[in-house]
């Protein structure tokens, strides 16, 4: 349960040792990288929840949107229109609900635990 | 949940990949949050550490050369009574030069900031406090060196630092340099000599040594039964002098 916080925590402390220096023009699409990548890792989670987890999907789905992401705000500023606000947008939006769905598996779960096994399916708002 | 632990690998993956994103992110953000002119020293700092790598490298090939002429003289000499004391000659002139690390006694100064005097000016009347009042400059250091040679110095060395005949001593903003080589507090000279004349030349009635305790800087001076002076490291330059042809005038 602790292997992908594990790999988070080392991942941190590599990206502050090795010094991969990006000039400061990039870091909007690094910013949108970032978002996307994190986006994934909730998505991932919520897949696991959801018994509907696939290694595959979520490694592609981490590098394509991290990349498109990236490349969209690139564009964006070729053309003059602010698009990584549009990517930040939707990878915010998405990694709210994701981090509500996840709390509400968990939260069940651990209510499950306590009391006898309830019946039915996870409440929705 | 997925009962098979197969979810694990590839969330750990992008876990990691995701880390490294983050925190390449952050250091990026806060050199931009620091502005240009922080950016712009980064990179200074940067060119400054490589330039005193390669000054380093190139004073140990120095060295290593000064050692081959060294064997090599030696080997040529060999037995011959006339070329020894010309050898002879030769290692009082390195010597007097800086060209070989020498030890003997002598005395050993030391210098520092004054950090406590500071403290307590700013605690008293900060309008009055005067920054410049509380560091060591490159002048102390420099009649400090001049008090020695009159005391009859033989060989001086600041911070392991040789003071050769074309030896700087001067303050590059807040930095002193001796040799062209950056000088942190505390500042150590070390000097070989009669130790009793040099204490005196020292610290005679306003003198530099005397100066800096009146005013409660941190200094001290010992006698030492063997002071060691390490080499001259960098090279000489002579692009506009030349030897004068002896007794032209």
């Amino acid at each position: 349960m602790w292997l992908p916080l594990l790999g988070l925590i080392l991942g941190i402390i590599l990206g502050s040792t090795f010094s991969i220096p990006i000039p400061g023009i990039y870091a909007k699409y690094m910013s949108v990288a970032v978002l996307a990548s994190l986006d994934s890792v909730l998505g991932g989670l919520k897949g696991v929840m959801e018994d509907k987890f696939d290694g595959a999907i979520l490694l592609t789905g981490f590098f394509t949107n991290a990349l498109l992401a990236a490349m969209l705000a690139y564009l964006g500023d070729k053309l003059g229109v602010d698009l990584y606000l549009a990517a930040i947008f939707a990878f915010g939006v998405r990694l709210f609900q994701n981090l509500a769905i996840i709390r509400r598996y968990i939260l069940v779960g651990l209510l499950r635990k306590k009391q006898t096994p309830v019946s039915g399916s996870i409440p929705h708002e | 949940m997925l009962s098979s632990k197969k979810w694990f690998v590839p969330v750990t993956v992008v876990c990691l990949l995701s880390g490294i994103l983050l925190a390449l992110q952050l250091r990026v953000q806060a050199t931009i949050n620091m502005g240009p002119k922080a950016h712009r020293n980064e990179s200074l700092i940067g060119i400054i550490r490589g330039l005193e790598k390669e000054t380093g490298q190139l004073e140990n090939r120095i060295a290593e050369l000064r050692q081959q002429i060294d064997s090599g003289q030696k080997r040529a000499v060999g037995s011959q009574d006339k070329l020894h004391i010309l050898r002879d000659e030769l290692e009082t002139a390195q010597a007097a030069s800086g060209l070989t690390a020498l030890a003997g006694p002598g005395i050993v100064l030391t210098l520092e900031d004054n950090v406590r005097g500071a403290e307590a000016a700013k605690i008293k009347d900060l309008g009055k406090y005067r920054d410049e009042d509380y560091i060591i400059h490159d002048k102390n250091l420099l009649y400090l060196v001049n008090d020695l040679k009159v005391g009859g110095a033989e060989a001086i060395a600041i911070n392991n630092q040789r003071l050769v005949t074309t030896s700087d001593i001067r303050c590059a903003g807040t930095m002193i340099l001796v040799n062209t080589t950056r000088l942190a507090p505390p500042y150590i000279i070390t000097a070989i000599g009669d130790p009793v004349a040099m204490v005196t030349a020292v610290t005679s009635p306003e003198s530099e040594f005397r100066t800096l305790k009146a005013l409660q800087f941190p200094v001290s001076l010992k006698k030492v039964p063997i002071a060691k002076i390490p080499a001259y490291k960098s090279g000489f330059r002579f692009d506009y002098s030349e030897p004068g042809k002896e007794g032209a005038d």
